[in-house]
C-alpha cells in the first residue's frame, strides 16, 4: 500500500480510542467539563447501560455561542494556554481532545446557554461530521447527550461487557465523583431508576452517607496525616465496614478523582490482617500536594497519575490510615439487633461491578457493623470487667460504657497469632518443647505436597519435622505456645483453603506465613464450648486487649462486641 | 415399687451415682437415675455410656419394682428433705412418682425403666486388689499428665499395667510421663489396657484417702470394673496402643539435685505469674549449693530465685515449661524431691524422697530457647 495522510475522521476516531474506551469514560469527560464549567448540580441519566444514552446536565457557565462549534474541534480547549501551565493545572480538563472524541464514535447532540445570553445554542455531530447548528432557547448550562455509542465502530462495541456492568462502572465512577465534589449536587438515573444523589451541601460526611446509608458514616474514622510533600485527610472505614471489590477504596489527589495502585497498596497495608478474606475496606483518601509532585498527563483519560517520591508517600498513606483504625473502637457497637441500615441504592446498582472486576464473591455492603444510635465517639480501649462465661464461648465483661461480648477463641486467636507473627518477623525464635517420641504424622498426597511450601516456615517456627519416608513425617519439637496441636489437621485446612482460593495470591512468600500462621492460631486458640476459669478468662483479656490489632481475629471476623447502657436502657423501654 | 429409707442414705446414694449423669446429652433418658429394689436393697444406676456407676443402699421394701427419675430434680429435692424417713411410691399407669417425707409430699414424673441402658455384664476375667488409699495416690501422681487432644484418644487416658508383681499406672502427652507403680504379692495377671480419666477421676473422689478396704479391679472384654463395698464403676477402655514408655525413662544422669518440694512449687508458681503471653518458661541454673530459677518471658521481664539444694554432679542449665514443674510438684506430698538431668537436651526426672510408699517417676522433656 502506498503512503497516505489520514483523514481527519480516522484519526478522530483512533483517538477517540484512548480517551473513550467505553461509556463510562464518555460519562467522566462530560462530567468533568461540567465541574470545570462550576457547575452546582450535575445531572447523569443513562440508558441501556450508557451504549444508548448519555445525557449530562450542568448548571455551569455554558459556551459562548460563537464557540461551540469550536469545542469539538481537535485541541481546542479554554482551560490551557502554554506549556508551563500544563505543571499548574487546576482544571480537570486541558487538551481539548474529550467532545471531539467522543463526537467521533456517537451521536452527540449539545445544548448550552451562557447565563447571560438571551439565547443559546444546539450543535448535533454524527461520527465526527457537524450536522446542524441552530439557536435554541434553553435553561443557563450545558446539556450534552451522547447516543448510540461506537455505532460506526462495531469492533469497539464488542469491548464492551454487559450494559448491567457498564451501568455498575457508571454508578462508581459516579460514586467517586461525588465524594470528590461533596459541593455539587449530583444525581444519576439508569434506565428510568435513580441510583444515586446527593445534595451538594458541602459536607463530605454527609455526602458519604447519602451514598453508604447513614449507618455506615458511623463506622467512619477521619484520617489526617503529611509527609512527603503531601497531606492526607479523608476517612477510613473501620473494619466491620467491608465491600466485596475495590470500588469503595476511592482517592483524590489535589480535587482530581484518580486511579492510583500504590494508594491502594498502602491502604490495603494498613488493613492487613483485619478483614475477612476477599472483602475490601471502604476509604476515601484526598490527597493535596504541591501540583509539581502529582503528574496527571500520564494516561490518555487521566485515569492514572505519577507521583514522585514514591516510597516515602507510602508510608505516609499506610501510617495515616494505620492511625485512623487505631481509633477504632476495641468493642464493636452492636446495636440493637433488629434493624440494619436499608442497603442504599447505589449498592445495588454497584453489584454486577463485582463480576465483571473480580469474577467472585457477593458484592454489595458488608455492614456486619449496626449503627450505634449516638456516634462512638466513645473512648476506644476501656478497661474491661469480666463477669462471666455465656455458652462457655464467649465472655461477658462491663466497661464504663456498658455491655462487652468477647468471643474467645477470636481473642485467643488474636494473641497467638501475633506472638507467633512477631517471633518470625523478630527473628527471635520462640521456645520450642521436645518430645519425649517423635510424632510419627501420616499426610494425604495434597497434605505432603504443600508441606514443601511450607517447612521453611514451619522450623523458623520451631517445628522440628523430618520426612519419614513416604508420606509420613516424624515431629521431634513442637514450639511451646502451640504444644498439642495436630499439624496434620493444620495442613489439612491450608489444602482446603488452597483449593478455594486463587493460586496467584497463594505463593507470595507474606502470604504464605499469614496463612499458617492463621490455620495454626485458629487450631491452637481455645474453642467455643470450652469452660474457662475466671482466672483463665481474665489472662486471656488482659492478653487479648494489648495486642496491637485487638479488632479483629486473624481472619477478620470481629472479637469484642458492647452494648451501650443507653441502648440497653432504649431496649428495656426505659426512656 | 414401694420403699422407705432414711433421708441420709438415699441422698448419699444419689450422689454418688449422679457423677456419671452427663452434663449434656442428646438421649433424654441419660439424665435421668434408675432406681430398682433388689431383695431388700435400692439398685440405683447412671451412666454415661462410656460411664456407669451403680450403687446399693438398705431400704425397706414394700412393693419391688423400677422407676427412672430426673437426676437433678430428685437430688436437688431430696437435698431439701427434712432428716427424716422418706417414703416412695410408683403410680405406674399415671407415669409418676409420689415422695412423701413428714408433712412434705412431691409428685415427679417417671421415666421408663426399659428404656434405661443396662450396665454391661462383667465376668471376671482378670482380678486385682488394691487398697483404696494406694490406688488414690497413683491416680493422683499419674491422671495430671494425659494428653488433652482427641486426635491421639489413647493419650488421653491412663494406661493400666500389671506386669509379674507391679502394678503401674502411666499417663503421658509426649512432653512428660508421670508412672506410679506398686509392688503387690499374688499380681500374677499380665494387662495393659488404658482407662479414660474421667473414669479414674470419679472413683479416686470416692477413695478415702485412709482406707483399706481394697478396691477390687476387674478387667472384662473392653471394660473395667472398680468395686467397692455397695458401689460398682464401669468404664469403658480407650483402644489403642499406648507407646513403649519404657524407653523414655532415662536409665542415667549427669547431675542430681535434692530439694525442698514446697520451696521448688512456690519457686515455680511465682515464676508462671510473669508469663502474660502464652505459657511460662522457667530456666533452672544448677551448680555450687543452689539452683537458680528465673522466669523467661521475652518483652516482660526476669524474676530470679535462689533456692539451697543438695546438688551431685555436673552444673547444668536447662529450661522447662513451667506448668509442666508445678502439675508435679502439687501432685506429690513428700518432703523432699529429687530431680535428675543429664544436660540440657534430655529430659530431666523427678521423684519423690521419703515418699509413702510404691515407685514414682515423672520424666519431662526440656524448652530450647534458641
Ligand atoms: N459543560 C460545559 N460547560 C462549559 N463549557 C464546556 C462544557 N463542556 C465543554 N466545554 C468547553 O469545551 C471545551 C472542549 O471540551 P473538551 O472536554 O473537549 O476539552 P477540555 O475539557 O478542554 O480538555 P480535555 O480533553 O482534557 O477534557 C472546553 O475547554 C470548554 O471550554
Ligand atoms: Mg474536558
Amino acid at each position: 500500500m502506498s503512503i497516505a495522510v489520514l483523514s481527519e475522521s480516522v484519526i478522530n476516531q483512533i483517538a477517540a480510542g484512548e480517551v473513550i474506551e467505553r461509556p463510562a469514560s464518555v460519562v467522566k469527560e462530560l462530567v468533568e467539563n461540567a465541574l470545570d464549567a462550576g457547575a452546582h448540580r450535575i445531572q447523569v441519566a443513562v440508558e441501556r447501560g450508557g451504549i444508548g444514552l448519555v445525557r449530562v446536565t450542568d448548571d455551569g457557565e455554558g459556551i459562548a455561542p460563537g464557540e461551540v462549534e469550536l469545542a469539538f474541534a481537535r485541541h481546542a480547549t479554554s482551560k490551557l494556554r502554554r506549556v508551563e501551565d500544563l505543571w499548574a493545572i487546576r482544571t480537570l480538563g486541558f487538551r481539548g481532545e474529550a467532545l471531539p472524541s467522543i463526537a467521533a464514535v456517537a451521536r452527540v447532540t449539545l445544548t448550552t446557554r451562557q447565563p447571560g445570553e438571551p439565547l443559546g445554542r444546539r450543535v448535533e455531530v454524527t461520527g465526527g461530521t457537524l450536522e446542524r447548528v441552530q439557536d435554541w432557547g434553553a435553561p443557563a448550562g450545558t446539556t450534552v447527550e451522547v447516543r448510540d455509542l461506537f455505532f460506526n465502530t462495531p469492533a469497539r462495541r464488542k469491548f464492551l461487557k454487559s450494559e448491567s456492568a457498564e451501568a455498575a462502572r457508571i454508578a462508581a465512577l459516579l460514586t467517586g465523583l461525588a465524594v470528590v465534589h461533596p459541593g455539587v449536587a449530583f444525581s444519576l438515573v439508569s434506565d428510568g431508576r435513580t441510583v444515586l444523589t446527593t445534595t451538594g451541601a458541602g459536607d463530605l460526611r454527609e455526602t458519604l452517607a447519602a451514598l453508604l446509608g447513614p449507618g455506615a458514616v458511623e463506622n467512619l474514622l477521619p484520617i489526617a496525616g503529611e509527609g512527603a510533600g503531601i497531606t492526607v485527610s479523608g476517612y477510613a472505614g473501620s473494619a466491620g465496614l467491608t465491600w466485596a471489590n475495590r470500588s469503595w477504596e476511592l482517592f483524590s489527589v489535589n480535587g482530581r478523582l484518580v486511579e492510583a495502585r500504590l494508594l491502594q497498596a498502602a491502604t490495603e497495608k494498613a488493613y492487613a490482617g483485619l478483614l475477612p478474606l476477599r472483602r475490601f475496606p471502604v476509604a476515601f483518601l484526598q490527597l493535596t500536594a504541591d501540583p509539581g509532585l502529582v503528574d496527571v498527563n500520564v494516561h490518555p483519560a487521566k485515569r492514572e497519575v505519577r507521583f514522585r517520591r514514591e516510597g516515602e508517600l507510602f508510608q505516609v498513606v499506610q501510617r495515616a490510615v494505620a492511625a485512623a483504625l487505631e481509633r477504632q473502637p476495641l468493642y464493636r457497637p452492636a446495636g440493637p439487633a433488629v434493624s440494619g441500615p436499608p442497603a442504599p441504592r447505589v449498592a445495588e446498582a454497584l453489584l454486577p461491578l463485582a463480576e465483571a472486576r473480580d469474577g467472585e464473591g457477593p458484592a454489595g455492603p458488608g455492614t456486619t457493623d449496626r449503627p450505634a444510635p449516638e456516634s462512638p465517639a466513645a473512648p476506644s480501649r476501656q478497661p474491661l470487667r469480666f463477669l462471666g462465661q455465656l455458652a462457655a464461648s464467649y465472655l461477658v465483661g462491663e466497661t464504663a460504657e456498658g455491655l462487652v461480648l468477647v468471643d474467645q477463641h477470636a481473642a485467643h486467636e488474636r494473641v497467638i497469632f501475633d506472638t507467633l507473627r512477631a517471633g518470625l518477623l523478630a527473628g527471635t525464635p520462640l521456645p520450642v518443647q521436645t518430645l519425649l517420641w517423635p510424632t510419627q504424622v501420616e499426610l494425604s498426597p495434597a497434605e505432603a505436597e504443600l508441606l514443601t511450601d511450607f517447612l521453611p516456615l514451619l522450623a523458623s517456627l520451631g517445628f522440628a519435622v523430618e520426612p519419614f519416608g513416604g508420606r509420613s513425617i516424624l515431629l521431634r519439637a513442637v514450639p511451646v505456645l502451640l504444644t498439642g496441636i495436630d499439624l496434620r489437621q493444620v495442613l489439612a485446612d491450608l489444602v482446603e483453603e488452597a483449593e478455594t482460593s486463587p493460586s496467584s495470591a497463594r505463593r507470595a512468600p507474606t502470604a504464605l506465613a499469614e496463612r499458617l500462621l492463621q490455620r495454626l492460631a485458629c487450631r491452637a486458640a481455645v474453642k467455643a464450648n470450652q469452660s474457662l476459669s475466671p482466672e483463665e478468662a481474665g489472662a486471656l483479656l488482659e492478653q487479648w486487649q494489648t495486642s496491637a490489632q485487638p479488632w479483629t481475629c486473624p481472619h477478620g471476623r470481629p472479637v469484642a462486641l458492647r452494648w451501650t447502657l443507653a441502648e440497653i436502657a432504649a431496649s428495656f423501654l426505659r426512656r | 415399687m414401694k420403699f422407705t429409707c432414711p433421708r441420709e442414705t438415699f441422698l448419699q446414694g444419689l450422689q454418688i451415682v449422679q457423677r456419671a449423669v452427663p452434663g449434656k446429652t442428646t438421649l433424654p433418658i441419660l439424665s435421668g437415675i434408675l432406681l430398682e429394689t433388689a431383695q431388700d436393697r435400692l439398685r440405683l444406676v447412671a451412666t454415661d455410656l462410656e460411664l456407669g456407676i451403680e450403687c446399693f443402699i438398705p431400704v425397706q421394701v414394700g412393693e419391688a419394682g423400677s422407676t427412672v427419675l430426673e437426676a437433678r430434680f430428685l437430688t436437688d429435692i431430696v437435698r431439701k428433705l427434712p432428716e427424716l424417713a422418706i417414703d416412695f411410691r410408683v403410680d405406674a399407669a399415671r407415669g409418676q412418682v409420689e415422695i412423701r417425707s413428714g408433712t412434705a409430699r412431691y409428685t415427679l414424673h417417671a421415666m421408663a425403666p426399659a428404656d434405661f441402658p443396662t450396665l454391661p455384664e462383667t465376668d471376671g476375667e482378670k482380678m486385682w486388689d488394691v487398697d483404696q488409699r494406694t490406688l488414690r495416690r497413683m491416680i493422683r501422681e499419674t491422671s495430671f499428665a494425659v494428653a488433652a487432644d482427641e486426635t491421639r484418644p489413647f493419650l488421653t487416658g491412663v494406661l493400666w499395667e500389671v506386669t509379674g508383681e507391679q502394678v503401674r499406672l502411666v499417663a503421658t502427652d509426649t512432653s512428660r510421663l508421670a508412672l506410679a507403680e506398686v509392688t503387690s504379692a499374688n499380681q500374677v495377671q499380665q494387662a495393659q489396657v488404658i482407662i479414660p480419666t474421667k473414669c479414674l477421676a470419679e472413683l479416686s473422689r470416692l477413695l478415702e484417702p485412709g482406707g483399706e478396704t481394697p478396691v477390687r479391679v476387674t478387667l472384662s472384654g473392653n471394660h473395667v470394673v472398680f468395686s467397692l463395698p455397695e458401689i460398682r464403676f464401669i468404664s469403658r477402655l480407650i483402644e489403642g496402643q499406648f507407646p513403649s514408655y519404657q524407653q523414655v525413662i532415662p536409665r542415667s544422669f549427669k547431675t542430681k539435685v535434692e530439694l525442698d518440694r514446697e520451696a521448688f512449687l512456690g519457686a515455680a508458681e511465682r515464676a508462671a505469674l510473669l508469663a502474660r503471653d502464652g505459657p511460662s518458661i522457667v530456666k533452672a541454673n544448677i551448680g555450687g549449693e543452689s539452683v537458680g530459677l528465673s522466669a523467661y518471658v521475652p518483652e516482660v521481664g526476669q524474676s530470679e530465685e535462689r533456692l539451697s539444694a543438695t546438688i551431685t554432679g555436673d552444673d547444668c542449665e536447662i529450661a522447662f515449661n513451667t506448668r509442666f514443674l508445678i502439675d508435679v510438684l502439687r501432685v506429690l506430698d513428700s518432703e523432699r524431691v529429687t530431680v535428675e538431668l543429664t544436660g540440657r537436651h534430655s529430659p530431666g526426672v523427678i521423684r519423690p524422697l521419703d515418699g509413702d510408699g510404691g515407685q514414682y517417676v515423672y520424666v519431662v522433656m526440656p524448652v530450647m530457647l534458641r
